[in-house]
């Protein structure tokens, strides 16, 4: 049953939480990772004379790596803690998320363990991504056709 | 649904924390610390195993018997099949009893040991808790490493193992009575707010105890609840004021609260839970101060949220239970 005299004084005592300083956080820590990923670009440009699109996939690839690198030494989920999901919203969290699995699970095996496991934040973003991905394309090529 | 016992006494209990813990302000009551949190062993799982064995050895130490000489093993964790407590209790005592109460489980182990001991079927029994952060991380909630941030609310769950041996020989503390509580249905379902699911639970555990015995908060010089943190705490003093005129203000606490500096230990947000957060308070500073008449007689209970993050996916509520013991010098 419900019970709404409880619900009353509960909420009475509800944590408060910091929604103002985490979305100001979030946005700056977001916002500094799109810095450094310019910055990544323009060097990269800059240095190897790639395309700008070229360079946009490397920039990618590093940070693939480095949210990798960072998950596996233990200390990337201490920095989401702190500087909240800023650090989450680009690439980075889906390689969190994936690699965060794959620990886990490693002493279970290859099988069994990572590779059952592996997908289990990542599987939904990556199966609702393809369907739709798919059912937009569709709807493109049904109204505009092909190119 | 109180018992009475005459014959249950506390002979000694040992507690083995992580590092957390250690940080904590108890640190000097605890037996063993550990700096991190694999213990030696190879993953989170065997490592809780481990602190398991490690309490049952030094509880033996402390006591100087041996393994075949304990006639019971009550266990209990938050591992799927219990493993923690099965594993951790192989080759120990003539009996096993593995029990699940989640957080409660230790106030159930005590209350459970003690029935055995006053009816006579047994002389002693060994009440295990156990359970570690990462690996209820990892079967609750997200990966170990995945960095969700989590709200204010969230408890965080101890690491540790702890034993509390009773016998029917006597000693200076002894099991007064307790309370078996029932599950309760508060239509709650934030998993990120334990505090509030598990409030109703003591509530009504807490209620049922002072019908029963007759008593009122001043017959205790404590009142203990097992992990509702900082706000489920002040939701239970506030409800039992308004509801039944029961004053909490001047001798309650609640454990989670107790086992870590909520100021300087800010990871772990409204405080401490998990089967092993209320014994190691209980078991360590409480009984410590039983055992030099500082106290004379505590009301403890342990509150569980029976959370199964399957039927939370399936719209399905989360229940909470409490189970009372009251422990008394004699």
């Amino acid at each position: 049953m419900r019970n709404t005299k409880y619900e009353n004084i509960a909420l009475r005592h509800k944590a408060v939480e910091k929604r103002g300083e985490n979305a100001f956080l979030a946005f700056m820590s977001g916002g500094f990772m799109g810095m450094i990923a310019e910055g990544i670009i323009e060097f990269l440009i800059f240095q190897f004379h790639m395309s700008r699109v070229d360079a946009a996939t490397f920039m990618i690839v590093i940070f693939i790596f480095f949210a990798s690198l960072f998950t596996a030494l233990g200390f990337f989920d201490k920095l989401v803690q702190k500087y909240k999901c800023g650090l989450l919203i680009p690439i980075t969290g889906f390689a969190h998320s994936m690699i965060s699995c794959c620990l886990d699970y490693k002493r279970e095996g290859p099988i069994y363990g990572m590779g059952s496991n592996m997908f289990k934040l990542a599987g939904s973003v990556i199966l609702y991504g393809v369907v739709s991905a798919w059912f937009f394309g569709m709807i493109r090529f049904l109204i505009g056709g092909v190119g | 649904m109180t018992f009475y016992y005459k014959n249950v006494y506390i002979e000694d209990t040992s507690t083995i924390v992580g590092p957390y813990e250690k940080k904590g302000p108890l640190r000097k009551y605890f037996d063993k610390t550990y700096s991190d949190l694999y213990f030696g062993e190879k993953s989170f799982e065997k490592a809780e195993v481990k602190i398991v064995k490690d309490a049952f050895v030094m509880i033996m130490k402390k006591l100087g018997i041996k393994k075949e000489e304990i006639d019971i093993v009550i266990g209990g964790d938050l591992l799927n099949q219990i493993t923690a407590s099965c594993y951790g209790s192989v080759g120990i005592g003539n009996g096993f009893v593995g029990i699940y109460g989640a957080c409660s489980s230790s106030a159930l182990g005590i209350l459970l040991g003690a029935n055995f001991i006053e009816n006579g079927f047994s002389k002693n029994a060994a009440c295990l808790v156990s359970s570690h952060n990462m690996t209820s991380e990892k079967q609750f909630r997200y990966p170990t490493e995945y960095g969700a941030p989590r709200p204010d609310s969230a408890t965080f769950t101890a690491t540790g193992a702890a034993v509390c041996f009773l016998s029917n020989e006597k000693t200076d503390v002894r099991v007064e009575c307790a309370t078996l509580g029932r599950i309760i249905d508060y239509e709650q379902n934030d998993p990120n707010d334990m505090g509030k699911v598990m409030a109703p639970s003591a509530i009504d555990t807490l209620k049922k105890h002072f019908d029963e015995t007759g008593r009122t908060p001043i017959d205790y010089d404590l009142i203990l609840t097992g992990d509702l943190g900082i706000y489920g705490r002040e939701i239970l003093k506030d409800y039992m004021m308004k509801t039944y005129q029961i004053d909490l203000s001047y001798n309650y606490n609640d454990c989670g609260v107790l086992l870590y500096d909520l100021e300087n230990q800010k990871e772990v947000k409204a405080g401490g839970s998990g089967p092993v957060c209320s014994a190691l308070v209980m078991y360590s500073k409480i009984y410590d101060m039983l055992k030099k008449k500082k106290l004379k007689r505590v009301l403890f209970l342990a509150t569980g949220a029976l959370f199964s993050p399957t039927f939370l996916y399936q719209k399905e509520n989360i229940y909470s239970i409490c189970h009372a013991v009251s422990l008394e010098v004699v």
